[in-house]
Protein backbone atom coordinates (compact mmCIF):
# COMPACT_ATOMS: atom_id res chain seq x y z
CA UNK A 1 0.00 0.00 0.00
CA UNK A 2 1.86 3.27 -0.81
CA UNK A 3 1.31 6.94 0.29
CA UNK A 4 -0.51 9.20 -1.71
CA UNK A 5 2.08 11.81 -2.52
CA UNK A 6 1.87 12.32 -5.87
CA UNK A 7 -0.82 15.37 -5.52
CA UNK A 8 -0.41 18.32 -8.00
CA UNK A 9 -1.40 21.28 -5.93
CA UNK A 10 -3.66 23.78 -7.40
CA UNK A 11 -3.09 27.48 -6.20
CA UNK A 12 -5.35 30.05 -7.59
CA UNK A 13 -6.76 33.69 -6.90
CA UNK A 14 -10.10 34.79 -6.01
CA UNK A 15 -11.00 38.36 -7.50
CA UNK A 16 -13.92 40.70 -7.88
CA UNK A 17 -14.75 42.59 -11.51
CA UNK A 18 -12.43 45.46 -9.90
CA UNK A 19 -9.83 42.94 -9.35
CA UNK A 20 -9.50 43.28 -5.62
CA UNK A 21 -8.78 39.99 -4.29
CA UNK A 22 -12.05 38.26 -2.21
CA UNK A 23 -11.32 36.56 0.87
CA UNK A 24 -13.54 33.61 2.41
CA UNK A 25 -14.53 32.62 -0.93
CA UNK A 26 -15.67 28.85 -1.41
CA UNK A 27 -13.32 27.09 -3.76
CA UNK A 28 -14.16 23.59 -4.60
CA UNK A 29 -14.26 20.70 -7.30
CA UNK A 30 -17.35 19.87 -9.07
CA UNK A 31 -15.79 17.66 -11.52
CA UNK A 32 -12.61 15.80 -11.90
CA UNK A 33 -11.31 12.44 -12.97
CA UNK A 34 -11.24 10.78 -9.68
CA UNK A 35 -13.86 10.52 -7.03
CA UNK A 36 -12.41 13.50 -4.61
CA UNK A 37 -12.46 14.29 -0.91
CA UNK A 38 -15.50 16.39 -0.65
CA UNK A 39 -13.83 19.33 1.41
CA UNK A 40 -13.96 22.79 0.00
CA UNK A 41 -11.02 25.98 0.29
CA UNK A 42 -11.34 29.10 1.31
CA UNK A 43 -9.55 31.70 -0.09
CA UNK A 44 -7.35 33.65 2.71
CA UNK A 45 -7.32 37.63 3.07
CA UNK A 46 -5.23 37.93 0.15
CA UNK A 47 -7.61 35.79 -2.03
CA UNK A 48 -5.61 32.79 -2.75
CA UNK A 49 -6.67 29.17 -2.17
CA UNK A 50 -4.78 25.98 -2.69
CA UNK A 51 -6.59 22.52 -3.78
CA UNK A 52 -4.82 19.56 -4.16
CA UNK A 53 -5.58 17.07 -7.31
CA UNK A 54 -5.18 14.14 -7.03
CA UNK A 55 -4.76 12.20 -10.30
CA UNK A 56 -3.62 13.89 -13.84
CA UNK A 57 -7.11 14.63 -15.77
CA UNK A 58 -9.39 17.69 -16.31
CA UNK A 59 -11.10 19.20 -12.94
CA UNK A 60 -13.41 21.44 -13.14
CA UNK A 61 -13.30 24.24 -10.17
CA UNK A 62 -16.60 26.23 -8.91
CA UNK A 63 -15.91 29.49 -6.57
CA UNK A 64 -18.91 30.77 -4.65
CA UNK A 65 -18.94 34.32 -2.62
CA UNK A 66 -21.38 35.93 -0.52
CA UNK A 67 -22.24 39.42 1.07
CA UNK A 68 -22.08 37.80 4.39
CA UNK A 69 -17.94 37.67 3.56
CA UNK A 70 -17.37 40.16 1.09
CA UNK A 71 -18.26 40.81 -2.75
CA UNK A 72 -20.45 38.16 -4.14
CA UNK A 73 -20.72 36.18 -7.47
CA UNK A 74 -19.27 32.90 -8.92
CA UNK A 75 -16.42 31.94 -11.19
CA UNK A 76 -16.29 28.94 -12.85
CA UNK A 77 -12.92 27.58 -14.37
CA UNK A 78 -11.65 24.60 -16.16
CA UNK A 79 -8.08 23.23 -15.19
CA UNK A 80 -5.88 20.66 -16.64
CA UNK A 81 -3.34 18.63 -14.75
CA UNK A 82 -0.69 16.71 -16.74
CA UNK A 83 1.06 13.85 -14.34
CA UNK A 84 3.26 15.49 -11.93
CA UNK A 85 7.53 15.86 -12.59
CA UNK A 86 9.77 12.66 -11.80
CA UNK A 87 12.18 14.32 -9.14
CA UNK A 88 10.97 17.92 -9.60
CA UNK A 89 9.75 20.55 -7.09
CA UNK A 90 6.15 20.07 -6.32
CA UNK A 91 3.79 20.41 -9.04
CA UNK A 92 1.75 23.04 -8.80
CA UNK A 93 -0.99 24.77 -11.61
CA UNK A 94 -1.85 28.67 -11.36
CA UNK A 95 -5.61 29.51 -12.20
CA UNK A 96 -7.08 32.74 -11.73
CA UNK A 97 -11.28 32.98 -10.87
CA UNK A 98 -12.87 36.84 -11.68
CA UNK A 99 -16.13 36.79 -9.85
CA UNK A 100 -19.04 37.21 -12.47
CA UNK B 1 4.36 -7.18 13.10
CA UNK B 2 1.81 -5.89 11.05
CA UNK B 3 -0.31 -3.08 12.39
CA UNK B 4 -3.78 -2.96 13.07
CA UNK B 5 -4.56 0.09 10.48
CA UNK B 6 -7.83 0.85 12.46
CA UNK B 7 -5.32 1.11 15.63
CA UNK B 8 -6.39 4.57 16.80
CA UNK B 9 -4.01 7.72 16.61
CA UNK B 10 -4.01 11.47 17.90
CA UNK B 11 -2.25 14.37 17.64
CA UNK B 12 -2.16 14.62 21.43
CA UNK B 13 0.94 12.96 23.79
CA UNK B 14 0.72 9.15 23.34
CA UNK B 15 0.05 8.28 27.20
CA UNK B 16 -3.64 10.35 26.37
CA UNK B 17 -4.28 8.86 23.25
CA UNK B 18 -7.82 6.16 23.61
CA UNK B 19 -6.87 2.64 23.65
CA UNK B 20 -9.21 0.47 21.12
CA UNK B 21 -11.39 -1.71 23.26
CA UNK B 22 -12.33 -5.48 20.86
CA UNK B 23 -16.03 -5.64 21.93
CA UNK B 24 -19.46 -7.08 20.85
CA UNK B 25 -20.66 -4.50 18.29
CA UNK B 26 -24.23 -2.88 19.51
CA UNK B 27 -25.58 1.02 18.73
CA UNK B 28 -24.80 3.55 20.59
CA UNK B 29 -27.78 5.76 21.56
CA UNK B 30 -28.83 8.97 20.65
CA UNK B 31 -29.74 12.30 22.72
CA UNK B 32 -32.42 14.84 21.81
CA UNK B 33 -29.96 16.78 24.08
CA UNK B 34 -30.69 19.48 26.99
CA UNK B 35 -32.77 22.32 25.55
CA UNK B 36 -34.89 23.35 22.78
CA UNK B 37 -36.90 21.59 20.46
CA UNK B 38 -36.57 18.20 18.86
CA UNK B 39 -38.51 17.30 15.69
CA UNK B 40 -39.76 14.09 14.81
CA UNK B 41 -38.91 11.93 11.55
CA UNK B 42 -41.35 10.22 9.50
CA UNK B 43 -42.14 6.27 9.12
CA UNK B 44 -40.71 5.94 5.29
CA UNK B 45 -37.14 7.11 7.55
CA UNK B 46 -36.83 10.74 6.13
CA UNK B 47 -36.60 13.70 8.41
CA UNK B 48 -40.26 16.08 8.23
CA UNK B 49 -39.06 18.61 6.21
CA UNK B 50 -41.62 20.66 3.97
CA UNK B 51 -42.29 19.53 -0.12
CA UNK B 52 -39.49 17.26 0.58
CA UNK B 53 -39.84 13.84 -0.78
CA UNK B 54 -37.25 11.22 -1.06
CA UNK B 55 -36.40 10.92 -4.87
CA UNK B 56 -36.50 7.39 -6.70
CA UNK B 57 -33.49 6.55 -9.05
CA UNK B 58 -34.04 8.56 -12.17
CA UNK B 59 -34.90 7.16 -15.64
CA UNK B 60 -31.90 6.07 -17.55
CA UNK B 61 -32.87 8.91 -20.38
CA UNK B 62 -32.31 11.53 -18.28
CA UNK B 63 -28.78 11.40 -18.00
CA UNK B 64 -25.92 11.14 -19.82
CA UNK B 65 -23.56 8.58 -19.39
CA UNK B 66 -19.85 9.16 -18.91
CA UNK B 67 -17.68 9.35 -22.14
CA UNK B 68 -15.14 7.27 -20.18
CA UNK B 69 -15.32 4.80 -17.31
CA UNK B 70 -13.94 6.62 -14.23
CA UNK B 71 -11.86 4.72 -11.57
CA UNK B 72 -11.83 5.01 -8.26
CA UNK B 73 -9.94 7.24 -6.61
CA UNK B 74 -8.39 4.46 -4.58
CA UNK B 75 -7.22 2.55 -7.97
CA UNK B 76 -4.50 4.95 -8.41
CA UNK B 77 -2.59 4.15 -5.33
CA UNK B 78 -3.73 1.41 -3.92
CA UNK B 79 -5.04 -1.27 -6.63
CA UNK B 80 -8.41 -2.33 -7.78
CA UNK B 81 -11.33 -0.24 -6.27
CA UNK B 82 -14.79 -2.59 -4.75
CA UNK B 83 -17.18 -2.98 -7.33
CA UNK B 84 -18.17 0.36 -8.82
CA UNK B 85 -22.08 0.60 -8.41
CA UNK B 86 -24.23 1.68 -11.54
CA UNK B 87 -25.96 4.98 -10.37
CA UNK B 88 -26.79 8.82 -11.35
CA UNK B 89 -27.24 11.59 -9.40
CA UNK B 90 -30.09 13.36 -11.40
CA UNK B 91 -31.21 16.37 -10.38
CA UNK B 92 -30.26 18.76 -7.27
CA UNK B 93 -32.21 17.57 -4.46
CA UNK B 94 -31.11 19.06 -1.68
CA UNK B 95 -33.58 21.55 0.24
CA UNK B 96 -31.94 23.93 2.89
CA UNK B 97 -32.33 23.81 6.41
CA UNK B 98 -33.34 27.20 8.38
CA UNK B 99 -34.52 25.98 11.83
CA UNK B 100 -31.05 24.92 12.89
CA UNK B 101 -31.52 25.36 16.14
CA UNK B 102 -34.49 22.43 16.57
CA UNK B 103 -32.86 18.68 16.99
CA UNK B 104 -31.93 16.43 15.06
CA UNK B 105 -29.92 19.65 12.66
CA UNK B 106 -28.33 21.37 15.76
CA UNK B 107 -26.40 18.10 15.58
CA UNK B 108 -24.26 19.06 12.62
CA UNK B 109 -21.79 20.96 12.66
CA UNK B 110 -20.10 24.02 10.14
CA UNK B 111 -16.08 23.26 10.04
CA UNK B 112 -13.32 26.06 9.61
CA UNK B 113 -9.90 24.01 9.22
CA UNK B 114 -6.76 25.62 9.52
CA UNK B 115 -3.90 23.36 8.08
CA UNK B 116 -0.72 23.14 9.49
CA UNK B 117 0.70 26.05 6.74
CA UNK B 118 -2.92 28.34 7.98
CA UNK B 119 -4.67 27.34 4.35
CA UNK B 120 -8.16 26.98 4.92
CA UNK B 121 -10.85 24.65 4.60
CA UNK B 122 -14.47 23.87 4.93
CA UNK B 123 -15.59 20.51 6.36
CA UNK B 124 -18.71 19.00 7.78
CA UNK B 125 -19.25 17.15 11.72
CA UNK B 126 -21.59 15.71 13.72
CA UNK B 127 -21.98 15.02 17.24
CA UNK B 128 -21.84 11.34 18.67
CA UNK B 129 -21.35 12.54 22.35
CA UNK B 130 -21.02 15.48 24.52
CA UNK B 131 -17.87 16.36 23.84
CA UNK B 132 -16.88 14.42 20.51
CA UNK B 133 -17.62 14.81 16.98
CA UNK B 134 -17.44 12.51 13.82
CA UNK B 135 -15.72 13.56 10.86
CA UNK B 136 -13.35 12.04 7.87
CA UNK B 137 -9.69 11.24 8.60
CA UNK B 138 -8.91 13.96 6.18
CA UNK B 139 -10.69 16.68 8.02
CA UNK B 140 -8.52 16.29 10.92
CA UNK B 141 -5.24 15.05 9.20
CA UNK B 142 -4.07 16.16 5.78
CA UNK B 143 -3.15 13.29 3.69
CA UNK B 144 -0.82 14.01 0.37
CA UNK B 145 -1.87 17.31 -0.84
CA UNK B 146 1.48 17.57 -2.52
CA UNK B 147 2.38 20.42 -0.41
CA UNK B 148 5.39 20.52 1.68
CA UNK B 149 4.04 21.58 5.33
CA UNK B 150 0.36 20.55 4.97
CA UNK B 151 0.13 16.89 5.84
CA UNK B 152 -0.27 16.26 9.15
CA UNK B 153 -2.14 17.21 11.70
CA UNK B 154 -4.70 20.38 11.34
CA UNK B 155 -3.48 23.24 13.78
CA UNK B 156 -7.27 24.18 14.79
CA UNK B 157 -10.37 23.73 14.07
CA UNK B 158 -13.51 25.90 14.85
CA UNK B 159 -16.84 24.06 15.04
CA UNK B 160 -20.29 25.52 14.94
CA UNK B 161 -22.87 23.43 16.02
CA UNK B 162 -26.32 24.48 14.25
CA UNK B 163 -24.85 27.70 11.58
CA UNK B 164 -27.33 29.18 9.27
CA UNK B 165 -25.57 31.02 7.72
CA UNK B 166 -24.25 34.39 9.50
CA UNK B 167 -26.13 32.71 12.62
CA UNK B 168 -24.42 30.82 15.47
CA UNK B 169 -26.93 29.27 17.74
CA UNK B 170 -24.39 27.44 19.59
CA UNK B 171 -21.07 30.14 19.03
CA UNK B 172 -18.21 28.53 17.97
CA UNK B 173 -15.68 26.72 19.71
CA UNK B 174 -12.07 26.31 18.92
CA UNK B 175 -10.84 22.77 18.58
CA UNK B 176 -7.47 21.59 18.77
CA UNK B 177 -7.57 17.76 20.08
CA UNK B 178 -8.08 15.51 17.09
CA UNK B 179 -8.31 11.48 16.86
CA UNK B 180 -7.94 9.12 13.45
CA UNK B 181 -5.94 5.84 12.68
CA UNK B 182 -2.88 4.58 11.31
CA UNK B 183 -4.75 3.67 8.04
CA UNK B 184 -5.37 7.01 7.34
CA UNK B 185 -2.55 8.67 8.86
CA UNK B 186 0.24 6.16 7.68
CA UNK B 187 -1.33 5.14 4.41
CA UNK B 188 -4.15 7.73 3.31
CA UNK B 189 -6.23 4.84 2.62
CA UNK B 190 -9.87 5.92 1.89
CA UNK B 191 -11.40 2.71 3.33
CA UNK B 192 -10.08 4.03 6.81
CA UNK B 193 -10.76 7.59 5.47
CA UNK B 194 -12.59 8.65 9.46
CA UNK B 195 -11.53 11.00 12.43
CA UNK B 196 -12.70 12.75 15.30
CA UNK B 197 -13.06 16.19 17.30
CA UNK B 198 -12.58 16.68 20.94
CA UNK B 199 -14.49 19.75 21.77
CA UNK B 200 -13.15 21.90 25.29
CA UNK B 201 -16.90 21.92 26.41
CA UNK B 202 -19.89 19.67 26.62
CA UNK B 203 -21.44 21.49 24.17
CA UNK B 204 -23.08 17.75 22.86
CA UNK B 205 -25.05 18.12 25.88
CA UNK B 206 -26.89 21.14 24.76
CA UNK B 207 -26.99 20.32 21.23
CA UNK B 208 -27.53 16.44 21.48
CA UNK B 209 -25.86 13.91 19.09
CA UNK B 210 -27.01 10.69 16.88
CA UNK B 211 -26.41 7.50 18.02
CA UNK B 212 -24.28 5.17 15.55
CA UNK B 213 -24.69 1.13 14.49
CA UNK B 214 -23.31 -1.68 12.77
CA UNK B 215 -25.55 -3.03 10.60
CA UNK B 216 -25.47 -5.74 7.97
CA UNK B 217 -24.96 -5.18 4.18
CA UNK B 218 -28.54 -6.31 3.60
CA UNK B 219 -29.90 -3.92 6.51
CA UNK B 220 -28.33 -1.04 4.64
CA UNK B 221 -29.31 -1.97 1.36
CA UNK B 222 -32.96 -1.84 1.86
CA UNK B 223 -32.63 1.77 4.16
CA UNK B 224 -33.07 5.67 3.26
CA UNK B 225 -29.85 7.11 3.74
CA UNK B 226 -30.14 10.42 5.13
CA UNK B 227 -27.30 13.06 4.75
CA UNK B 228 -27.12 16.69 6.21
CA UNK B 229 -24.20 19.23 5.90
CA UNK B 230 -22.33 22.39 4.48
CA UNK B 231 -22.09 22.04 0.85
CA UNK B 232 -19.68 24.82 -0.78
CA UNK B 233 -21.34 25.69 -3.62
CA UNK B 234 -24.34 27.15 -2.10
CA UNK B 235 -24.49 30.07 0.57
CA UNK B 236 -21.91 30.39 2.96
CA UNK B 237 -22.18 28.24 6.31
CA UNK B 238 -26.20 27.17 4.81
CA UNK B 239 -27.33 23.70 5.83
CA UNK B 240 -28.73 21.24 3.23
CA UNK B 241 -30.39 17.86 3.29
CA UNK B 242 -31.13 15.14 0.98
CA UNK B 243 -32.14 11.50 1.02
CA UNK B 244 -32.19 8.31 -0.85
CA UNK B 245 -31.58 4.85 -1.09
CA UNK B 246 -28.05 2.87 -0.56
CA UNK B 247 -26.74 2.25 -3.57
CA UNK B 248 -24.15 -0.42 -2.81
CA UNK B 249 -21.89 -1.62 0.14
CA UNK B 250 -18.48 -3.09 0.33
CA UNK B 251 -17.04 -4.30 3.12
CA UNK B 252 -15.31 -1.01 4.41
CA UNK B 253 -17.36 1.55 2.63
CA UNK B 254 -21.06 2.89 1.82
CA UNK B 255 -21.71 4.23 -1.66
CA UNK B 256 -24.76 6.58 -2.46
CA UNK B 257 -26.34 8.55 -5.31
CA UNK B 258 -27.37 11.71 -2.47
CA UNK B 259 -26.21 14.76 -3.45
CA UNK B 260 -23.84 16.21 -2.11
CA UNK B 261 -21.03 18.95 -2.62
CA UNK B 262 -17.29 20.04 -1.33
CA UNK B 263 -17.58 21.05 2.13
CA UNK B 264 -19.47 17.93 3.41
CA UNK B 265 -16.69 16.32 4.18
CA UNK B 266 -17.34 14.10 7.24
CA UNK B 267 -21.12 14.67 7.47
CA UNK B 268 -23.47 12.18 8.91
CA UNK B 269 -24.87 9.39 6.33
CA UNK B 270 -27.69 8.03 8.62
CA UNK B 271 -30.56 5.85 9.04
CA UNK B 272 -33.74 6.75 11.05
CA UNK B 273 -35.16 3.64 13.00
CA UNK B 274 -37.62 4.09 15.26
CA UNK B 275 -37.62 7.81 15.11
CA UNK B 276 -33.91 7.60 15.97
CA UNK B 277 -30.81 8.95 14.10
CA UNK B 278 -27.88 6.01 13.91
CA UNK B 279 -24.76 7.25 11.91
CA UNK B 280 -23.95 4.56 9.35
CA UNK B 281 -21.07 6.20 7.41
CA UNK B 282 -19.19 9.28 7.57
CA UNK B 283 -19.29 10.98 3.79
CA UNK B 284 -15.84 11.46 2.59
CA UNK B 285 -15.75 11.61 -1.06
CA UNK B 286 -18.01 12.99 -4.44
CA UNK B 287 -17.48 11.01 -7.79
CA UNK B 288 -18.85 11.81 -11.18
CA UNK B 289 -21.78 8.86 -10.56
CA UNK B 290 -21.94 7.82 -6.89
CA UNK B 291 -20.76 9.42 -3.40
CA UNK B 292 -19.47 7.08 -0.87
CA UNK B 293 -18.38 7.35 3.16
CA UNK B 294 -16.22 5.62 5.50
CA UNK B 295 -18.64 2.25 7.10
CA UNK B 296 -19.27 1.78 10.60
CA UNK B 297 -17.44 -1.96 10.73
CA UNK B 298 -17.44 -3.48 14.54
CA UNK B 299 -12.97 -1.42 14.74
CA UNK B 300 -14.72 2.03 13.72
CA UNK B 301 -17.49 1.66 16.02
CA UNK B 302 -15.40 0.19 19.22
CA UNK B 303 -13.10 3.56 18.12
CA UNK B 304 -15.68 6.06 18.14
CA UNK B 305 -16.90 4.36 21.17
CA UNK B 306 -13.92 4.93 22.85
CA UNK B 307 -13.32 8.12 21.61
CA UNK B 308 -16.42 9.57 22.65
CA UNK B 309 -15.84 8.26 26.22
Amino acid sequence: MSDRESAVEITGVVRDASGAPVAGAHVLFTDGPVPLPDIAALTDGGGGFSLAAPAPGDYTILCRADPVLGSPGTARATVHVGPPGRGAAAAQVRVELTLG
Amino acid sequence: MPQDPHSAVTNEPEDSAAVMVEQAAVLQAPSEGSQGEAQHATSEGLEQVENYRRPEHFAPESWTPPSATLPDIGEASFGPPPPAPETVHGPDDRVQITNTNVYPWRVHCYLLITARDNTLYQGTGWMIGPHTLATAGHVVYIKGSGVAGRDGWVKSIQVMPGRNGGSLPYGSITCTSFRSVLGWTNDGDENYDYGAIITPSNTGSTTGWFGFGVYSDSDLLKTTGNIAGYPGDKPAGTLWYAARGIDSVAARKVYYDIDTAGGQSGSSVYRIDNGNRYGVAIHAYGGARVNSGTRFTTPVFNNYAAWKA
